[in-house]
């Protein structure tokens, strides 16, 4: 009998649960940090715990202090039913960062 | 590194948005060099007709225009030239890129080379632009420049024992010539009489 745990299946969704555990166990940083073109979020997955790196591509917008990012999991871990030609457990969620 | 200041649910439209934006960013770079490339080959054809023609047409121009009309206008192409060849360099640039080794990928590096390629690409349609401008000056300055006046004929005859040097006139009675001499003393001479005649750059 197998004692390794059943991973999560792949499912796309989001929760209040994940975005507020996202924006205390997930650090991001501007890259490359003098003129930055993305912020990267790197850190564990809320829902499926697996580490993953996801990069959001940043737009200039001028006068705002705060930007609203959407995160998804981007986990290279093989959740059952995942397509293919995606990474991550399916989770999403949003946070909101300082502008850099 | 810093942590958000807030999480929360995320909608699928918020989702879709992010992954259209994900999207965009993989492919802006092919999408800018493939626009360089479709620019490239127009301002290649343009600068082609225009350079051709120009070279073509104004090396006489220049010859003709009294300095420092032709000097100026000499200067102008060859400052058109330039300004072309740096244009079609630019847009060769933004479409194909300069070949680079990197030890490791550079994170963002397409997004650059994105950026750099459309820096490239406004480059080389203002440079088109004003190598454009400068040949339209310098074609309107060779249709206004005054010209040199076409240099008179000088010729040294033998007629009815006599040598006569001077400009001739061709606006002279059939049968005859008219000298103007270096002395301003003009000389009608019928052809028949004429023993010699010898073209000259001037007289005596």
């Amino acid at each position: 009998v197998s004692t390794t745990p059943t991973p999560n299946p792949w499912v796309v969704a989001s929760s209040d649960e994940y975005g507020a555990r996202a924006a205390v166990t997930i650090p991001y940083r501007p890259e490359p940090p003098a003129h930055p073109a993305d912020l990267v979020f790197e850190g564990p997955c809320p829902r499926c715990d697996h580490g993953f790196v996801y990069r959001w591509p940043l737009e200039v917008v001028r006068g705002v202090s705060t930007i609203t990012v959407t995160v998804s999991c981007q986990c290279k871990y093989a959740h059952p039913g995942r397509p293919e030609t995606v990474d991550g457990c399916g989770a999403f969620w949003n946070v909101v960062v300082r502008a850099p | 590194m810093s942590l958000p200041v807030s999480g929360g649910q995320a909608s699928q439209s918020d989702l879709a948005a992010a992954q259209q934006a994900l999207a965009d960013r993989t492919d802006e770079l092919a999408l800018v060099r493939a626009a360089a490339g479709k620019w490239q080959g127009g301002l290649a054809g343009l600068l082609a007709i225009v350079t051709g023609v120009s070279a073509f047409t104004l090396g006489d121009t220049i010859q003709a225009l009294q300095r420092p009309f032709g000097l100026v206008i000499a200067i102008g192409v060859m400052a058109a030239f330039a300004v072309a060849v740096a244009a079609t360099i630019a847009a060769l640039r933004a479409s194909g890129g300069l070949p680079r080794l990197r030890s490791t990928p550079a994170a963002g590096a397409a997004h650059q080379d994105a950026l750099t390629a459309a820096t490239d690409l406004r480059r080389a349609i203002w440079l088109s632009l004003l190598a454009l401008l400068i040949f339209g000056v310098v074609a309107a300055t060779s249709w206004f420049a005054p010209r040199t006046a076409d240099s008179p004929t000088l010729a040294r005859i033998e007629a009815n024992g006599r040598s006569l040097c001077g400009e001739l006139d061709a606006k002279t009675v059939p049968g005859t010539l008219l000298i103007t001499t270096s002395a301003k003393s003009v000389e009608i001479v019928g052809l028949a009489s004429v023993r010699s005649w010898k073209n000259v750059k001037q007289c005596p």
